[in-house]
């Protein structure tokens, strides 16, 4: 039988190492495996708000309105999570990608915000309602990019 | 001088030796002591990371048959019984399957256990419900399936359990088989050492044994299996210890995870809960009084007691346990008659996912590679969830065995070899992955480590910085033989697969029919610089040589390389980096990484339409028309053949609506397989896409786009018997003086790109150079 145990740092050297062990905390802090969320950039004009129609009636439109909740609440992560399950249900529903785009601009990130859109325009075809929208977020998302 | 008497000599010299021995000891009894409070106040064990397959989304109109769901529910251990009643069990009538599913924490939060019904119609899930209220649920997650765990070779395996989570029948049976007097000694017994002890010297073997169960976890958390006397004092002084420093529950649970319960290939079972899993497929909490103590049982001897090995040891032994649970109030007579008349039926081998999908799980040890280090997968219990589709994983091994074996028996040729990459066509996930015919050989993966020369699966490529460079699907190409200088000195002279020239070709007919002469012939004239570049817009990170041999796929590549340049044409023209993971979870169930969707566009909408379209006529009318024949033939499908120089490499990289899917067929050794790209992967591919739902391939239109019929011959507008009708960017559509009617088409003075008769005349013009 070959067990491996993590053994613990005797007290001892606990308090002899605990100023390295923050120093090295500090240092490390940037090779943590969580992916860092940049703060939120400065607003240069609210988002657009929601498009008034809801083509939301398929298979995902349950994960759709709690990821909407979700993003108006400012829980960005769970949004995310939500609509990227939404998205595997429904991958062509191009008002889903367009909310990854609101969702990207409310957290400042308007170089996905930008992508989100393209995908979303791309998806829509013509004519759609959701392209003056789409497009006006685009353009606030460029905008900010030249801003910043 | 008299010395000292001897009796004063004698006494000194024990008193010393005395005092001596007992320094020694208290030495070594502090030293026991250091050991087991170390071992025991820190992480006990070391679990290795589980990678959890994707988790099933059940709705209303998913494509799911009833035998689908029930392989799914099979490889994620749940247990068919009528009715279903515990988590993780489910029961089927017809077309009618009741599930319990189990609580879970996803990294995006809590699920709970559910009992949900599922009813499926023409090939669909018909309705959801809710079992309790029949009331309809739109969409229901299910735990997903362990696929696999990072480990050392040989391995010790276990779930934990906290002392409320043990369920007391199994407490008190398991007290009263091994330690009756478990809570009120101080760790040894000595009675029923002496006890055993005298009934050994009498039978003259050891038949009994004397050993607490503190004694037994010391045993096997710190003491190696030797049977001398100063181990056997080791013991009792580190149980006494453990005892002195440790509460009773404490000790009981540990030795509830710790205890060994049988073997599954190099991996050693510890723990009921795990054992319980993999013999029974249940939670410790569903145990049944006979499961209860054939478990038990077990421990006087895993391998002799083994359900499966010695299900004749296992029973007797079991029935033993069962008459000591009655002796002792834990059963009644009606329960005892009921758990002896069980059989020992339920034991059998699961057809298990876990760690089966060897191609797979490497490219998840790949992918984490850069982020964690190898003892956090082994040690730290991480949580990986997947992208994996077990279903889809499933019918690629199949198939891909099932062709190979097929195309190796019409060849008389045992050395064929294949790789497949599935991913989801929208995000980039990678949903199966197979690196060999046989899928449960844990050895090269070729679909990550062989590259291989693409052939014309480079084709995509040059076609696409031809239309970037403003030609149409209807630009006249010369498929006429030509001749260049190469590095080597000795000339280069392209052929076409059918050794014959076709004359005058337009763009969409070559690509369709993989022309190698039109192909060169278009791609020295927009110039090796652009199709390097349109390679590498589609993914391809890597350094590329600038070769003219480059246009018909001199160029090596593993199959999840072409995956990754095929997905970008696939989703539209945006790049996504292929993933296999969604995101790690620490063992507390905190999320640590997550790897989230993001897509970069490389090609406009346009001209991606423009290449996809022309893909789709590799299907309908060129080198993949054999799909017409199977039941993909209203799929839309758009892909394209490959085969390498002297028949080594088979090619086939093809998408629709929801899947791509990249197929290569040839031997280890790169002698050739005799196989054409359309010969033998694209019967691969056809074979595993006619068994995966997938939606048609439907391409959204994008702004800009006219169509107008062309004259297959003359490649002018033309609506007649001999035309066919392709898409143009608005503008580029060719005009027809001689019948304006009908083309509808700006003037030529606002089309910048050369009629067909003067782009044909630029191109011999451009490549002329290359000339001999």
């Amino acid at each position: 039988m070959t067990l491996v145990f993590l053994r613990p740092i005797p007290v001892f050297l606990r308090c002899r190492l605990l100023p390295l062990m923050f120093l090295a905390m500090v240092l490390l802090n940037g090779c943590a495996p969580i992916r860092p969320i940049p703060p939120p950039g400065p607003e240069i004009s609210p988002p657009p708000p929601p498009v008034e129609y809801k083509p939301v009636s398929g298979p995902a439109a349950a994960l759709y309105l709690e990821a909407d909740k979700a993003l108006q609440a400012g829980r960005y992560d769970a949004a995310e999570m939500l609509l990227e399950r939404a998205l595997r249900i429904e991958p062509r529903n191009p008002h889903y990608w367009y909310t990854m785009a609101q969702l990207k601009y409310r957290q400042g990130r308007y170089p996905e915000t930008v992508q989100f859109c393209l995908k979303a325009e791309s998806l829509a075809g013509k004519n759609s309602p959701l392209a003056p929208r789409n497009r006006e977020l685009l353009q606030q998302a460029q905008r900010a990019m030249q801003g910043q | 001088m008299k010395g000292p008497p001897l009796r004063i000599t004698c006494f000194i010299l024990t008193a010393v030796a005395v005092l001596v021995l007992a320094s020694l000891a208290g030495i070594e009894i502090s030293r026991l002591d250091r050991e087991i409070r170390q071992r025991f106040d820190g992480k006990r064990w070391s679990l290795p990371a589980i990678v959890y397959a994707r988790a099933l989304e059940l709705y209303p109109g998913l494509r799911l048959t009833p035998e689908m769901l029930e392989e799914e529910l099979q490889l994620a251990g749940y247990r068919k019984e009528a009715p279903a009643s515990g988590a993780g069990s489910y029961a089927r009538a017809d077309s009618t399957i009741s599930l319990v599913s189990r609580e879970f924490y996803f990294p995006s939060g809590y699920e709970p256990s559910r009992r949900l019904t599922v009813t499926f119609a023409k090939g669909q899930v018909a309705t959801l419900t809710s079992t309790a209220d029949r009331l309809p649920v739109p969409l229901a997650r299910l735990d997903p399936a362990g696929i696999g765990s990072f480990h050392p070779l040989v391995h010790e395996d276990r779930l934990l359990l906290n002392r409320v989570e043990i369920p007391e029948p199994l407490v008190r049976t398991l007290l009263v088989m091994e330690d009756r007097n478990f809570y009120q000694h101080h760790g040894i017994a000595p009675l029923a050492i002496l006890r055993a002890l005298v009934a050994n010297i009498r039978a003259g073997k050891t038949v009994q044994g004397g050993s607490t169960l503190t004694q037994q976890l010391v045993k096997n958390l710190f003491l190696s299996n030797e049977r001398t006397l100063l181990r056997k004092v080791q013991e009792a002084v580190m149980a006494i210890l453990l005892e002195y420093h440790y509460e009773k529950d404490e000790i009981l649970t540990a030795y509830v995870n710790e205890v060994f319960l049988g073997q599954d290939n190099n991996r050693a079972v510890h723990g009921f809960a795990l054992a319980s899993q993999f013999y029974f497929r249940r939670g410790v909490e569903d145990l049944r009084p006979d499961q209860i103590a054939i478990l038990v049982g077990m421990i006087k001897g895993p391998s002799y007691f083994d359900p499966r090995r010695h299900p004749e040891h296992c029973l007797e032994r079991r029935n033993l346990v069962l008459a000591v649970m009655a002796d002792h109030g834990l059963l009644g007579d009606t329960e005892l008659a009921e758990a002896l008349a069980r059989p020992l039926t339920e034991v059998a081998v699961h057809k298990s996912g876990f760690n089966r999908y060897f191609a797979f799980l490497d490219l998840v040890r790949q992918q984490l590679a850069g982020e964690y280090r190898e003892e956090d997968l082994q040690a730290n219990g991480l949580q990986i969830f997947t992208t994996l589709d077990p279903q889809i994983q499933q019918q690629v091994e199949k198939n891909l065995q099932k062709t190979i074996a097929a195309l190796e028996t019409q060849r008389k040729d045992q050395a064929l070899q294949g790789a497949v990459l599935v991913t989801n066509r929208a995000n980039g996930e990678v949903l199966a992955l197979a690196g060999g015919k046989n899928p449960v050989e844990d050895g090269f993966n070729r679909a990550l480590q062989a590259r291989r020369p693409i052939g014309s699966l480079v084709k995509p490529a040059v076609y696409l910085a031809a239309l970037k460079k403003g030609l149409t699907l209807a630009s006249p190409l010369q498929d006429t033989a030509l001749t260049l200088a190469s590095d080597t000195g000795s000339p280069w002279r392209p052929e076409n697969y059918d050794h014959k020239e076709h004359g005058t070709v337009p763009l969409f007919s070559a690509l369709a029919h993989s022309y190698n002469l039109a192909t060169v012939h278009l791609g020295l004239a927009v110039g090796l610089e652009a199709v390097v570049a349109a390679i590498r817009d589609l993914g391809y990170p890597d350094n590329i040589q600038t070769l003219p041999s480059l246009l018909l796929g001199a160029i090596e590549m593993s199959p999840y390389e072409v995956g990754q340049m095929y997905q970008t044409v696939a989703s539209g023209g945006f790049y996504t980096s292929l993933r296999a993971i969604g995101s790690v979870m620490a063992a507390d169930h905190t999320l640590l990484t997550r790897y989230g969707l993001a897509v970069e566009q490389r090609v406009d909408p346009a001209t991606t339409y423009l290449l996809t379209h022309a893909l789709q006529r590799v299907i309908s009318e060129g080198t993949g028309a054999s799909l017409l024949r199977s039941t993909l033939k209203d799929h839309g499908v758009a892909g394209k053949t490959g085969t390498s120089d002297g028949l080594r490499d088979s090619w086939f990289a093809g998408f629709t609506g929801d899947h791509l899917t990249v197929v290569w067929l040839g031997r280890d050794d790169n002698q050739p397989s005799f196989l054409s790209g359309s010969t033998g992967a694209l019967k691969v591919w056809e074979n595993i896409m006619i068994n995966v739902p997938s939606a048609p391939l439907q391409l959204v239109e994008p702004e800009g786009i006219v169509w107008t019929g062309i004259d297959r011959t003359t490649l002018q507008p033309d609506d007649a018997g001999n035309s066919t009708l392709l898409p143009f960017l608005a503008g580029t559509e060719p005009a027809a003086p001689q019948s304006p009617a009908t083309a509808p088409v700006p003037s030529a003075a606002a089309t910048p790109v050369p009629t067909p008769a003067k782009g044909a005349k630029g191109l011999l013009e451009i490549i002329g150079g290359w000339f001999n």
